[in-house]
């Protein structure tokens, strides 16, 4: 389903040239829970743009459900995130002027899914993380693990192919932290493709595969303990 | 869909920020209800112009001699021939005016006094209310007879009378007896206005009586407006054959006159509207600049959208809904704002302003095109944001 095949991303800094990618080739299969760790300034935020169709790689192919997405125009990207693609982030990043039914709308409205539609669709997807009853709040009436499950919510209404969450629990205490990663966990279970990027491992832990990334280069890739675990 | 929204939207961001929202379009509020207010009065003023000089009559020419002597002087006969001889000249009549002191009983007032033949009454489309019109017999056997305007009637008979009554009664015009034969009807809309407040009689008898030898002023009509010109000219060259000068006479034509008035005034109104539109351009800069901002602002906002599949198009549209929105809402306030200061100006000066629908329509189609002109570099800007970089502003 994710096939990126030797990426690189190269950026021009000053008079040196900064490798972001080097050369990363990386499968991910449908249903697949992954986590991508790596320290700061390791290329793990750039992987995750260029997954995410945020960014396009300078090199190599990236084939996102069979399409070449390294070739894409920028209004088709805007096309692939919009229907592939859901994005939970750190900062929860809702728009604070919306209330949370038209914040999880947001995706479809760019879909041009009726209103109707829209609606009923956004109810379902607060219920599933467990939100119901409060469609008419505002982001700043909830407590911030409330709002990272409206964003995931967001995430999930379109029924994307790929659920990336970049440091979901980042912001939050450790005990709604757990609680959102059980969430998404839960999402996994019912067949959600799940790419967590973190630097924090045991999180990463959480997740059934461990990608780890140093300098731009995998240098790890392994199914995690839990898994390994199970196997036995 | 996306578009109703993004309109609600930009209602509520402008209700949530009153104040920045109402400076904002203040440049568009004030540059819309000055175009509207100086069309508004131009139309005024027109509609004042062209109600004076209904009263003075259309298609009417208005011709005076004051400096005749025993040489050179005009005289029925020929200005007669003259009229005769042109189709375009309909009718004519001598104007001989007076100021007389006029008596009735214990009531004495002056008023004016003006000697015409019947014509007149016709060349001035008037009607009688009651009685009849000067005739021939009355002018050539110098008849003591006259017509009273409305007003003159009531004035002198008080404001219940019964017109029909004060026909064949007498009336004193400078010390001696005149008969009241007819009561004109009223045109004027000023009470002022010189037309109602006249008494008419024949101009041999006011020439007689008054002491006038020669007939200083010629009311002349003519077919139609294609005909004013001609009609001009062929009255000029008889009058400059008698006085060999130009400056000896005046020769008015109402026609031309208003048409150049309404022309004047079109002019001054246009250039009033163009400095007005001065304004409407820096509240077009005025909301550029709150959209330049508004973008900064909400950079975050723009990469969460765009991370979520807002393409360029969908911001694009986003931010110039929100600033026609601003601008619409600033040139309805205007037009607003417009037609109350028209109607209270209008009020003081007395004037018929009227806010015109044209007016209306160019001032809403301005400020919605000054929300798609100067909200588009803003918008532009706000749609090739990067999401990475977007996302990442805080």
């Amino acid at each position: 389903m994710i096939d990126l095949q030797n990426v690189y991303k190269i950026y021009k800094v000053g008079d040196s040239m900064v490798h972001a990618l080097d050369g990363m080739s990386l499968h991910i299969d449908e249903g697949e829970f992954v986590a991508i760790v790596g320290q700061s300034g390791s290329g793990k935020s750039t992987c995750m743009n260029i997954i995410g169709c945020l960014d396009i790689p300078t090199d190599g192919k990236y084939i996102l459900d069979g399409i070449d997405v390294s070739t894409l125009s920028d209004e088709e990207l805007s096309y692939i995130r919009n229907f592939k693609l859901g994005f939970i982030f750190q900062q929860y990043n809702l728009i604070q002027k919306l209330n949370v039914i038209s914040n999880v709308e947001l995706p479809l409205i760019y879909q041009r899914v009726p209103k109707y539609e829209r609606t009923e669709r956004a109810k379902e997807a607060l219920k599933r993380v467990g939100l119901e009853g409060k469609e008419n709040r505002y982001p700043n009436q909830l407590s911030g693990g409330q709002q990272q499950r409206v964003s995931i919510a967001r995430a999930l209404v379109s029924k994307p192919s790929v659920i990336l969450a970049d440091e979901p629990t980042g912001a939050l205490d450790s005990r709604t932290g757990i609680e959102v990663l059980e969430l998404i966990k839960k999402l996994n279970e019912e067949g959600n493709t799940i790419i967590l990027v973190t630097h924090d491992n045991g999180i990463a832990q959480q997740a059934k595969r461990i990608v780890r990334i140093h300098d731009g280069k995998i240098i790890e890739d392994s199914a995690t303990q839990n898994v390994k675990a199970e196997q036995k | 869909m996306q578009i109703a929204q993004s309109f609600f939207l930009a209602l509520k961001s402008i209700w949530a920020n009153k104040m920045r929202a109402l400076l904002t379009m203040l440049g568009i509020i004030i540059g819309v209800a000055a175009v509207i207010l100086i069309v508004g009065l131009g139309n005024g003023v027109t509609n004042k112009v062209e109600d004076t000089f209904q009263e003075m009559g259309s298609n009417v020419i208005v011709a005076s001699a004051y400096a005749q002597n025993t040489s050179k002087h005009l005289t029925i006969e020929g200005i007669e021939e003259m009229a005769k001889a042109d189709d375009n000249i309909t009718i004519f009549s001598p104007y001989v005016p007076s100021t007389q002191k006029v008596r009735v009983g214990k009531t004495e007032k002056n008023v004016p006094i003006n000697g015409i033949t019947g014509d007149y009454i016709n060349l001035r489309s008037r009607k009688l209310d009651f009685g009849r019109n000067i005739e021939y017999v009355d002018e050539s056997r110098l008849q003591r007879v006259c017509i009273l305007c409305n007003h003159v009637m009531t004035d002198f008979f008080g404001k219940d009378v019964d017109g029909a009554t004060v026909i064949g009664q007498y009336i004193k015009i400078g010390g001696t007896k005149f008969k009241i034969i007819g009561i004109l009807n009223e045109v004027s809309k000023s009470k002022l206005s010189d037309e109602d407040n006249s008494i008419f009689i024949p101009y041999t008898v006011a020439q007689k009586e008054f002491n006038q030898k020669y007939i200083t002023t010629w009311y002349f009509t003519y077919l139609d407006k294609e005909s004013a010109k001609t009609a001009t000219d062929v009255i000029d060259k008889y009058f400059y054959n008698i006085f060999k000068d130009a400056d000896d006479y005046i020769i008015i034509d109402a026609q031309s006159i208003m048409d150049n008035m309404n022309d004047t005034i079109n002019t001054i109104k246009m250039v009033l509207v163009a400095i007005a539109g001065i304004s409407l351009l820096v509240g077009g800069i005025g909301i550029m600049n709150i959209m330049l901002v508004s973008v900064t602002e909400r950079t975050r906002e723009i990469g969460i959208r765009k991370a979520i599949g807002a393409n360029k198009k969908d911001v694009l549209m986003q931010f110039v809904i929100e600033a026609i929105t601003t601008s619409g809402l600033g040139g309805a306030i205007g037009i607003a704002l417009g037609g109350f200061l028209t109607s209270v100006v209008s009020k003081a000066f007395e004037i018929r302003g009227d806010v015109s629908l044209d007016s209306i329509i160019i001032a809403s189609g301005i400020s919605v095109f000054i929300g798609v002109i100067f909200g588009y570099l803003p918008a532009n800007k706000a749609a090739n944001l990067h999401p990475i970089d977007a996302l990442r502003y805080e």
